[in-house]
């Protein structure tokens, strides 16, 4: 993230606003709303296939990966 | 077979016309080349020919025209928008829209219907009376009207939509219409082929060709193309484009799905949207309804359909519609939308020199064709943003200056 009192509004635009939007594999934040149970999974934004899920536990005890 | 049969048949009195010529070449170069044969870049490629005299123009398309979101929405014709930049711009499609079947010479089924958005909360209710006194400032028809009104126009609807939901009211917008929207392509393509535009179907780009902070090419599965120009109108496709040149945008893109019943006869008139119930409906000529529903939630660059989609869906429909019950579905279908955080587009000018965008319609892009077309050309034409896009341009996230729809441009967020 670059610093906001140092960035200028462009580069600080694009930190705001801009997206990878290109298909690829991504790392998500997911929630499953009816327990409230918030975990990280690993995803082709492709095909749609799940590639790695991070329990709540392993986060809690590695951080985020 | 009878004799009179086989001779008319062999006879050709009628021949069946091509829609437009299948080059078999790609030339070396062109003055402009346009990514993307959908609605957006066959009607910039008629307006350029027809109204600022450019010749020689490729139209590039990777799969047949209309493939893409051209041929899977809705079909929602509106300017009943929010933003005084949005409506003066959505208005100006209308105007085109009208007059549309005589330009092109081919019947695009366009009908004027009315549009009612529901409100069911004193928020949206809120929403509508803004958009109705915008509307109403810029010389468009739309008005609030109460739930009697509703009822009168409507009288199979459940009011209380399903008990939960109640309708409070609605902004009307009488100008409301569709349109069949596989023609929309074909009527531009065809008079854009009269005009001496190429269109190149099968024809996939690769990659563009960047010297210096300007366009020098473009190169595809059919040969390589030299151009000092090029139009992007790929939707859903835009970051891979964008991602040649170097660049990187807002843009996010999200299946939009949809669902058609079998044919019934007419009994919807108007177009209905409920944004609490995430819910649009109208019924075709065939007789078919048409129904879209909120983005998907998650970010895919394939398009797919889901039961989840179709359940979701079928459920509020029967919240407002309880007699249709035993419908069936005929099918279901997906677009990529190419969404942007303010719910407008991003047309016009790019940071690179020769290279314009027309993206960022996400789930509005159909209703905008003609206009996009028209203020496109014009701004390739002349080098600058068309006043009428300016609100859309680029730049506008660098100077936080976004243009506020999302009040007006989708349902279910």
């Amino acid at each position: 993230m670059p610093d906001p009192a140092a960035a200028d509004d462009a580069r600080w635009s694009e930190y705001v606003f801009h997206r990878t939007g290109v298909p690829g594999v991504k790392r998500e934040w997911w929630c499953h709303v009816p327990s409230g149970y918030w975990f990280i999974l690993e995803r082709d934004t492709s095909s749609d296939e799940i590639l790695r899920t991070w329990s709540a536990q392993q986060i809690a005890e590695a951080g985020v990966p | 077979m009878s004799w009179r049969l086989l001779k008319i048949g062999l006879a050709q009195r009628y021949p069946e016309p091509r829609m437009f010529r299948a080059p078999e070449r790609l030339d070396s170069r062109y003055d402009v080349v346009i990514i993307g044969a959908g609605g957006h870049g066959l009607a910039t490629a008629y307006y350029l020919a027809r109204d600022h005299g450019i010749r020689r123009i490729a139209v590039l398309e990777k799969g047949y025209i209309g493939s893409g979101n051209t041929g899977r929405n809705t079909t929602i014709i509106r300017s009943n928008y929010l933003t005084p930049e949005g409506v003066r711009f959505y208005d100006r499609s209308l105007a085109l829209w009208r007059g549309l079947n005589d330009d092109l010479g081919l019947n695009l089924f366009y009908s004027t219907r009315g549009h009612y958005t529901l409100a069911h909360n004193d928020a949206t209710l809120r929403t509508a009376r803004w958009r109705a006194e915008v509307n109403k400032h810029l010389g468009v028809d739309s008005r609030v009207v109460g739930p009697e009104e509703i009822a009168r126009a409507l009288p199979m609807m459940d009011m209380s939509c399903g008990g939960h939901a109640p309708i409070l009211g609605a902004l009307y917008h009488a100008p409301g219409a569709v349109a069949r929207h596989d023609a929309v392509a074909w009527g531009y393509a065809r008079a854009a082929d009269r005009l001496g535009v190429e269109i190149h179907q099968q024809c996939e780009v690769l990659g563009l060709q960047v010297e210096a902070g300007r366009i020098r090419g473009v190169s595809t599965t059919r040969g390589s193309i030299a151009t000092d120009c090029v139009i992007s109108a790929v939707a859903g496709y835009t970051p891979r484009i964008l991602k040649m040149a170097e660049l990187t945008s807002p843009i996010y893109v999200h299946p939009l799905q949809a669902m058609v019943s079998e044919p019934l006869k007419p009994w919807l008139d108007p177009i209905i949207v409920s944004g609490s119930l995430h819910v649009y409906v109208s019924q075709t000529a065939r007789g078919e309804l048409v129904m879209g529903a909120s983005l998907d939630p998650r970010e895919l660059h394939t398009p797919r359909s889901t039961r989840e989609f179709m359940t979701g869906l079928a459920g509020h429909m029967l919240d407002m519609f309880p007699f249709l019950a035993g419908v069936k579905i005929n099918r279901q279908w997906a677009g990529l939308a190419d969404m942007t955080p303010d719910f407008a587009p991003i047309m016009g000018r790019t940071p690179v020199q020769g290279f314009f965008l027309d993206a960022g319609w996400g789930t509005w892009g159909f209703k905008a064709t003609p206009v996009a077309g028209e203020t496109m050309a014009a701004t390739v034409a002349s080098g600058r943003n068309h006043p009428l896009i300016t609100s859309f341009d680029w730049d506008r996230f660098a100077r936080f200056e976004l243009t506020g729809e999302k009040g007006a441009a989708a349902v279910g967020h």
